[in-house]
């Protein structure tokens, strides 16, 4: 629910309740005032009443029809009770429903004689005021609230402009881009504060990202150059005329440990810069084409070991990729069947929309299975393994949200990996 | 031939000088990127070999510098970073191969020469050694005028060794030219005996001398003489 909505929402959830308690309130207190105000002109009728039964007193049969609007009867005995007011409802001729009315009942001692005297007044008008005041009152309310809600929709939306002006910074910001991050400054001050903390950030993370990006170029090169010197020094020593070929063994041995030490040097890196994540440039890979391709390379190696391969490829599996991760995940797991499958086997691949998978025959692993994706493990028999091949695999599978399966099934002797896009 | 080795690190430059020098080349060396551009600006070359990373400099700014002046000179980069995006920078700008550090040196020795064959010659060009004829325009091979039938890695393989005629070619730098990076870490030992066997069998058959030395353990040699 956006912000906007909410404070909305919350605005008319208080206001519900204010506008209800208030419309009894606002009705309870004019009633009050037109009873009062009724109460007063009875009052004021009564004292006009009793002047004229004092200077013209009226003879007993004549009483009832003495004045229309008052009834006036003589009571026996003198009571002096005071004056009562009282709510009641009468008949009024003409009219179907009951009319509510205030009366005055008193009683006024002239010489020996004490007139019963009540008085009435309708409450018929005043309450049609009243009501037309209560709704005049009420219109007005929900106005004001739609009013309120109106404006705090115009105003959230200008105040908030900014904020979404960040987020959109935000959303297009690449801490490898070629450009840093300006985020917009506006008037008012948290957004502002905002800003400057993620322009501060965003500084400072840049600045760690080009150092580690730095720290791991620069290591590859400060490590690659003594075993190319390494290598050329030994490719120049093995032309020499006086060497035998214990010498050369040595050599070649010593060649192959450079190799070797070059390739975790660099799935190292590879590694750290996965988990920099400085892989970002992002491409549609046509992975049935890229598998083809690099099991192609395999071939003559297949040939040689009598090893067949079954494919069951679907050229046209695309997905968004690194290039150069997309051919290191697939090369180190087609390289890894050719290298752990056994001599007149087969080797079977299969890619599809949904998953790619590789199979080889062999022994079972020669550790626990779970231990298979971790980095230096190995099987100890192949001297020329670097143990990171796998690891790599399940780091860029991971980074892609792909997910790296592992099964052996012992009767069929078979290895199976498989990774589900 | 001409060429200009870039490379800051003296040990490496020692090396490759050593290596290239004894393939006949005429070689000129410089350290920094300050020398190489004076260098390029007041020689011209047939082949520069420039590392990416110098002290004072970005190799690919020599890469410009050469297209700038309409240079014609073949270039080859060599970096220690296996980054494909320095990859793709390099051969954008003009650059005509990448080589990732640690190499063998044999197979420096190979781009260039096929370097210079791509660049010097727009003809037929043949590469002759004994008995042998290369045809690289057409991957044909002659052996005394008749045509030998190879597959393409046994093609791939003849030239690798007669480029590198009469030096001692380990398994490994052989196995890296002709089937590339795949195959490292793959025991190729008896995989590469059986590739060298087929085309010594098939060169003998078509009546060349046998030019293939195994010196064992080690590797292969290409050479007339014994």
């Amino acid at each position: 629910m956006k912000l906007l909505h909410k404070t909305t929402l919350y605005l008319l959830l208080a206001a519900l309740p204010i506008s209800l308690g208030g419309v009894f309130l606002l009705h309870a207190v004019i009633h009050r005032y037109i009873r009062h105000e009724i109460d007063e002109l009875l009052a004021s009728e009564l004292i006009q009443v009793k002047e004229q039964l004092r200077q013209h007193p009226p003879p007993a049969a004549y009483l009832p029809g003495w004045d229309p609007n008052v009834q006036i009867r003589l009571t026996g005995s003198p009571q002096s009770a005071p004056s009562v007011y009282s709510d009641t409802t009468i008949l009024l001729p003409g009219e179907k429903e009951s009319q509510p009315i205030r009366m005055l009942r008193a009683t006024y001692a002239l010489g020996n004689r004490y007139y019963g005297i009540t008085l009435q007044q309708s409450y018929l008008e005043f309450d049609e005021i009243a009501r037309a005041l209560s709704v005049g009152v009420i219109v007005c309310f929900l106005l004001v609230v739609l009013v309120l809600v109106g404006a705090d929709i115009l105003v959230t939306r200008r105040i908030w402009r900014p904020f979404y002006g960040i987020v959109d910074q935000l959303q297009h910001y690449r801490i490898d881009g070629p450009d840093e991050a300006q985020f917009p400054v506006s008037n008012v001050a948290e957004f502002t504060l905002l800003s400057q903390s993620l322009d501060e950030m965003s500084r400072r993370s840049r600045q760690q990202y080009i150092q580690q990006k730095q720290f791991t170029d620069n290591a590859s090169h400060e490590m690659q150059t003594p075993l190319s010197v390494l290598s050329f020094e030994l490719d120049l020593l093995q032309q020499s005329e006086r060497l035998d070929e214990a010498d050369l063994d040595r050599i070649q041995r010593s060649q192959q440990e450079i190799r070797r030490l070059s390739a975790m040097n660099q799935s190292l890196l590879l590694l750290a810069k996965i988990d920099n994540h400085q892989f970002a440039q992002n491409a549609s890979v046509n992975i049935g084409e890229l598998v083809t391709q690099i099991l192609d390379n395999y071939t003559d190696f297949a040939a040689h070991r009598c090893i067949t391969i079954t494919r069951l490829i679907d050229k046209d599996t695309h997905r968004l990729l690194n290039q150069q991760l997309a051919e290191v995940l697939f090369s180190n797991l087609i390289k890894n069947a050719f290298r752990h499958g056994a001599a007149n086997s087969s080797v079977f691949v299969e890619v599809s929309t949904s998953r790619f998978v590789i199979s080889n025959e062999g022994d079972p692993l020669p550790f626990p299975e779970d231990q298979l994706f971790g980095r230096f493990v190995r099987n100890q028999a192949l001297s020329q393994s670097t143990g990171l091949g796998l690891s790599l695999v399940k780091e860029i599978a991971e980074q892609y949200d792909m997910r790296v399966r592992y099964s052996y099934v012992s009767g069929m002797r078979r290895h199976m990996l498989l990774v589900d896009f | 031939m001409k060429i200009l080795l870039i490379e800051d690190e003296p040990a490496l430059l020692v090396a490759m000088r050593h290596y290239l020098e004894g393939e006949q080349y005429n070689v000129s060396t410089a350290s920094n990127f300050r020398k190489a551009s004076e260098k390029i600006h007041d020689y011209g070359y047939d082949c520069v070999i420039v590392d990416i990373t110098l002290p004072d400099g970005n190799g690919l700014a020599i890469v410009n510098e050469l297209k700038a002046a309409h240079s014609q000179a073949g270039i080859i980069i060599v970096s220690a970073k296996n980054s494909l995006d320095d990859k793709l920078n390099g051969l954008d700008l003009g650059a005509d191969d990448y080589l990732t550090k640690p190499f063998h040196l044999p197979e420096l020795n190979a781009r260039i020469r096929s370097l210079m064959r791509r660049r010097q010659h727009q003809g037929e060009t043949q590469l002759c050694f004994g008995d042998i004829t290369i045809m690289p325009n057409r991957k044909h091979v002659l052996v005394a005028h008749q045509p030998v039938d190879l597959t393409g890695k046994e093609y791939d393989l003849l030239l690798f060794l007669v480029t590198n005629k009469n030096r001692l070619l380990s398994k490994a730098a052989i196995v890296e030219h002709v089937w590339g990076d795949y195959m490292d870490g793959i025991d190729s030992h008896d995989f590469l005996y059986t590739h060298v066997r087929n085309l010594r069998r098939k060169l003998l058959e078509a009546g060349s001398p046998d030019y293939i030395t195994t010196r064992y353990g080690a590797g292969y040699i290409f050479t007339a003489g014994e």
